[in-house]
């Protein structure tokens, strides 16, 4: 049963190695160095899996990365390469898309139905009635392949790096690793990337060869030369950003290399591409590459008796290692001459016989097929070529580059191996020359760079690589399949192109051809061939499909990498953590929700004296003479007058008269201001000043330090806050007369030098707000709680804030505004100074004073005291939506429910019923407000 | 990932920048209704070279002036927007 | 009263990864200062007695150590965490969560930028340490946490 040979000359398995491993269930034995797909070959397995649609048995195609019939589960890994994944000990391997068994399975009864599954099937078939789709979905769903995911698999974490080589090689075979050499050695740091386990391309499997391990050696000898094998440049973007997947060496964690290559070396070689006829995916018809491979270097005999249609010396090779390694060749067809050929392969679950063009049949349990190469050209058309088919070579080749990408080696043209490395060589020189010519541009336009050294190198001239002539031999005189990843055959795109779909693009996503796993490698010249016969067309004229990234699949985790988002923390935060705060994510910031019971906390701030961090809020510190103008410009109100130790109210709207951002400024000092912002728009309004300072006022004298994070921000409010902070305070008199509401006092509080206090009060109650520097926050916060401990101090949340800011009607920018919120539908119109020469959004502002609002914001109570409409509610009239709740709580304080709301203008007249529709469907009446507020009207707490 | 070659960074990935749209200026305060209007509205939305302003926003902080082909993403200049634009 | 005490936002003072040393420097002075007090141009730092002075932004200066002398002066020294990492892994660390190129050629000793670090906009100094590589970093307080807890994971990992 075993089809292992004698060693073999360049053999990479170790045969004192046994590596035991389960296939479907049973125990196989491997040796060290063979891949999954070489050790179950060698052990007699000639069905690997079933096909997509059809469920027809398949087996080795190419023995490569590429193969599309190789897809196993191993363990908990869906759709594992077997023809490319090294088989490791104890691994647990088994068929995907086999139900029950491989042998039998009983969903290749659709290729009974075969011609219910034309293009389009699905699209036709199970669209009607619509309310079945979930069902269809779920019953296709079974039939459909891919493996299976273990929801319970370990988190890992992927590794993620940038790099910066000067040139990036792409493809590690003899022009590759060539362009290497010469591009280190002309003083270019290189990464070297390689689909393979090793590198050498396709000289791996030749004879032993003296150029490659000269090549390798070279490789080896270069520090600048960095290496990746069983790696993948899955895409190049803008710029020559290029994203290469790199493999661990035995295991599979991926891990992906963000790499901005000065220069991009596609050396990308070719694929060998199937031939079409009827029974072309039996078990048993392989390309010649893989014959090769698989006597060359796992010893591993592909059949007992081949036919081989060879129409080029890789097909010649193929008998020629097949006939060395002894295994008997029934027949050689010769494909360059017309008059011979391949019309189908015959078998049931293998193959069993050929059938040829002279009308004889031959027995055989092989056929290898050498018909020619596809050029995997998917990075050049990334970086913008549009490869051009050669009708000579019967391939497409590299049309036009930009200067950042060049193309070496097979992918360009054919040759020795001598010719190749040539090739490689001088592209590599060249490569380099033009990674030294960005870098020395990057290195001058970078201020904290070294200079570029002076002087450099003459390129050599690129010698000519031209392509082999090659017989144009894409389809047999039978059908077969050209997508083997998706079941498509010739004449599925010969019905989908006679539906009308006569655009290749259109064919390709009507029957899917080229959209599998394989995405196309191996059969994009065969579908676009058969498009060409169906349309009367020649294949140049239609071109090549459009690739994309990525070349070759990447796992979700290796994207995801171990990128996290950022946070941002609080002084206090640890404080929190640690006193049982609920934590809530409000932007990026963590913070307290509240300590338990948020209406106590309310409760406790309006009778005694609350504590809360509001360091999330944006401060700005501004000096300079022209504060005041900037101030004047970005708020919608006034500034000029502000005295110093006076804290006024602004609103900013953006120049379409929408709300912005508001907060409090502080007059510090004659030429120095103390801006704050909301917690979201700290980042929206630095940037905003900034962008006013340096695009338009640029003579103006402003110095802007954000200083959020330099100051914990502590709230104190409620009745016996100023006998709170009295306890703390030295240099600040907090008595009214002395220290009035919207003042400012900068000192020492809690022995803490340079403290900034701020006397105003979004809770309605009489508050001051300590910004303290922020690595004396904690301490600061400790004072408070100490000192005020027989006041009843208690810290709140941000639900209590939340409470407290909807009893007095204060709006939360982006909460009970929106994108499309002006001020004066805000209810801001007394903070909108339209006498000012100039503003941001005085125009729209003015308009839409001109107009009225289209909505207002209300504050709306519900005629039901208790019920509490839940945000976003609408406000319906008869079928029309005529607002929606923006805020809504039940209030502690007033024991009952309280909103804001956005109501059409007409509805916003006090006294108004409207009406709530509530997620229930119900209804419920609401009264339309006087004022915002809808406790302590006046403010005369918060005066107090 | 854009490459821009900030004139006071180097090189650097797009995703230090905040992308501000095509390069404008203000009319004055006292501009026609429609003036602004197609200040804040119209945009000419070009395929091929447009002047951008970006924010070099992880970087220097800086306002920048880009001319970037909106069709293949190529820069061919940029510039401190305290310059103006063309 | 107690006296106050300055409190990081870094949780270790240090972590040794062998390779690589990451040291908690928050509580270093810095300033914000507009004038080129230290003659260094931007993207480059300077080292005078105690004190780094950097530029990278233009017209504007960071200054690590005593406050400078004259001018406009803001205080920054809560408003930047800093955390420096040195060894001969500092580099293929932050070549984890950095996009700058670090080489040589770019980012020599002494050079200085602004850019992404974990996804968080830092000032990056190189300031090496008896000619073994140091890079300086300091990024907003709040951030310093976050940052400093994924180097470590990324450092323990690697």
């Amino acid at each position: 049963m075993s089809a292992r040979l004698p060693p073999q000359p360049v053999e990479v398995i170790d045969r004192a190695q046994p590596l035991d491993f389960l296939w479907n269930g049973r125990w196989y034995s491997g040796l060290a160095g063979d891949t999954i797909a070489s050790a179950l070959a060698a052990a007699g397995v000639r069905v690997f899996s079933r096909s997509f649609k059809y469920h027809r048995p398949r087996g080795i195609l190419t023995a490569g990365f590429h193969d599309p019939n190789l897809f196993v589960q191993v363990a908990d890994e869906p759709n594992v390469r077997a023809g490319h994944r090294l088989l490791t000990p104890g691994a647990d391997v088994a068929p995907q898309n086999a139900w029950p068994s491989l042998r039998v399975d009983a969903r290749s009864a659709n290729q009974l139905f075969g011609r219910f599954l034309s293009p389009g099937f699905y699209y036709k078939t199970f669209m009607r009635p619509r309310a079945l789709r979930p069902l269809y979905q779920q019953t296709l769903r079974r039939f459909s392949s891919g493996g299976s995911i273990d929801p319970h698999t370990p988190t890992v974490h992927r590794e993620k790096r940038f790099a910066h080589p000067d040139v990036l090689v792409a493809g590690g075979g003899p022009a590759g690793m060539a362009a290497a050499i010469t591009a280190a050695r002309a003083g270019a740091k290189v990464m070297l990337v390689e689909e393979e386990h090793g590198l050498g391309g396709h000289l791996v499997y030749g004879p032993g060869s003296s150029a490659l391990d000269e090549l390798r050696e070279n490789v080896d000898a270069e520090p600048g030369i960095e290496v990746l094998t069983n790696s993948v440049v899955t895409g190049r973007y803008d710029h020559n950003w290029v994203a290469v997947v790199q493999r661990g060496a035995t295991h599979h964690e991926e891990s992906l290399v963000k790499a901005r290559a000065k220069t991009l070396v596609v050396a990308a070689g070719t694929i060998e591409r199937p031939y079409v006829f009827e029974g072309n995916d039996l078990p048993g018809v392989m390309l010649s590459t893989a014959v090769r491979r698989l006597i060359n270097l796992w010893a591993v005999a592909p059949g007992t008796r081949a036919v081989v249609a060879t129409a080029n010396e890789s097909g010649d090779a193929a008998a020629a290692d097949l006939a060395r390694a002894g295994i008997e060749i029934a027949e050689v067809v010769d494909m360059r001459r017309a008059d011979r050929g391949v019309v189908r392969a015959r078998g049931r679950a293998g193959l069993q016989a050929v059938e040829l063009s002279d009308g004889r049949t031959i027995n055989a349990d092989l056929l290898v097929t050498a018909v020619g190469w596809t050029t995997p050209t998917s990075l050049l058309n990334m970086a913008g070529d549009r490869p051009v088919y050669e009708p000579r070579a019967a391939r497409f080749l590299p049309a036009a580059l930009p200067d950042d990408v060049m193309a070496a080696g097979g992918i360009v043209g054919d040759g020795t191996v001598e010719e190749l490395v040539a090739h490689g060589a001088a592209i590599g020189i060249e490569a380099a020359h033009r990674a030294r010519g960005r870098k020395s541009d990057w290195q001058r336009s970078t201020p904290r760079a070294v200079e570029p050294e002076p002087g450099g190198f003459a390129p050599e001239p690129v010698p000519h690589l031209p392509p082999a002539d090659h017989v144009e031999l894409f389809l047999g005189p039978t059908d077969g399949f050209v997508d083997f990843s998706e079941d498509v055959r010739a004449k599925d795109l010969e019905s989908s192109a006679a539906e009308g779909y006569d655009s290749i693009e259109l064919n390709k996503r009507y029957t899917t051809a080229t959209m599998g796993p394989i995405q196309g490698k191996l059969e994009v010249v065969n579908a676009v061939a058969v498009h060409a016969r169906a349309t009367n067309q020649s294949i140049a004229e239609i071109g090549t499909t459009t690739w994309r990234p990525p070349y070759a699949p990447i796992t979700l985790g290796a994207l995801a990498g171990d990128d996290e988002d950022p946070v941002r923390r609080s002084p206090l935060s640890a404080w929190h953590e640690t006193h049982g705060a609920s934590p809530i994510v409000a932007g990026q910031w963590i913070r307290p929700d509240h300590y338990g019971d948020p209406a106590a906390e309310v409760r406790n701030t309006r009778e005694n004296v609350g504590i809360i961090d509001v360091s999330p809020l944006g401060k700005i510190d501004l000096r300079g003479r022209d504060v005041a103008r900037l101030l004047e410009f970005v708020y919608t109100n006034r500034w000029a007058r502000l005295a110093v130790g006076r804290v006024r109210y602004g609103l900013m709207c953006a120049e379409d008269g929408v709300v912005l951002d508001d907060g409090v400024t502080a007059r510090l000092g004659d030429q120095h201001y103390y801006m704050t912002t909301t917690s979201s728009g700290a980042g929206r309004v630095w940037n905003w000043l900034d962008e006013w300072l340096q695009t338009r006022f640029r003579s103006w004298e402003v110095r802007m330090t954000a200083v959020t994070d330099g100051y914990a921000a502590i709230n104190v409010a409620g009745p016996k806050s100023r006998e709170l902070l009295g306890r703390l305070v030295a240099d600040i008199d907090l008595e009214p007369d002395q220290f009035g509401y919207m003042h400012a006092r900068t000192g020492t509080v809690a022995v803490v030098e340079s403290c900034i206090v701020l006397r105003i009060g979004f809770t309605g109650e009489l508050s001051f707000e300590v910004h303290v520097p922020a690595g004396f926050g904690l301490h600061m916060w400790e004072a408070l709680l100490e000192a005020g401990s027989h006041l009843g101090v208690a810290p709140f949340g941000l639900e209590a804030q939340r409470i407290m800011r909807l009893e007095k009607g204060h709006f939360v920018v982006g909460q009970d505004t929106d994108g499309l919120t002006r001020g004066h539908a805000a209810g801001m119109g007394w903070a909108i100074k339209q006498e000012k020469a100039d503003f941001v959004g005085k125009p729209e502002l003015a308009w839409e004073a001109e107009n009225g609002p289209e909505r207002r914001l209300v504050a709306l109570q519900t005629i039901d005291p208790l019920l509490v409409p839940p945000e976003a509610s609408q406000i319906v009239q008869g079928d029309r939506t005529r607002g929606r709740i923006t805020s809504s709580r039940l209030s502690p304080t007033l024991g009952r429910s309280v909103c804001l709301g956005q109501v059409e203008a007409e509805l916003a007249i006090p006294g108004t019923t409207v009406t709530i529709r509530l997620p229930s469907g119900d209804i419920a009446p609401a009264e339309v407000m006087e004022h915002h507020a809808h406790f302590d009207i006046d403010g005369e707490r918060l005066r107090g | 990932m854009l490459l821009i070659v900030c004139p006071h960074c180097g090189p650097r990935n797009s995703d230090e920048f905040a992308f501000g749209g095509e390069a404008s200026s203000r009319p004055g305060a006292d501009a026609s209704p429609d003036t602004w209007r197609s200040y804040l509205y119209d945009r000419a939305n070009v395929a091929g070279w447009q002047t951008e302003q970006w924010f070099h926003v992880a970087g220097c902080r800086r306002f920048l002036n880009i001319e970037r082909n909106t069709i293949t993403n190529e820069i061919r200049r940029v510039r401190d927007a305290s310059e103006g634009h063309d | 009263m107690a006296e106050p005490r300055f409190a990081s936002p870094i949780p270790a003072a240090v972590e040794d990864f062998g390779a690589v040393q990451l040291v908690d420097e928050s509580t270093r002075l810095k300033w914000r200062i507009w004038d080129n007090l230290f003659a260094v141009e931007l993207g480059r730092a300077g080292r005078f007695d105690s004190s780094l002075a950097f530029s990278v932004s233009p017209g504007e200066w960071i200054v690590l150590g005593d406050r400078p002398d004259g001018g406009e002066v803001v205080d920054i020294t809560h408003v930047r965490a800093a955390m420096r990492l040195t060894g001969p892994g500092a580099r293929a660390l932050l070549e984890r969560v950095c996009a700058l190129d670090l080489s040589d050629a770019m980012t020599p000793d002494l050079a200085a930028a602004r850019t992404l670090v974990a996804g968080v906009a830092t000032e990056l100094v190189r300031d090496d340490v008896e000619g073994e590589p140091s890079y300086l970093l300091l990024m907003s307080r709040s951030f310093a946490q976050s940052v400093h807890e994924r180097l470590v994971a990324v450092a323990q990992r690697s």
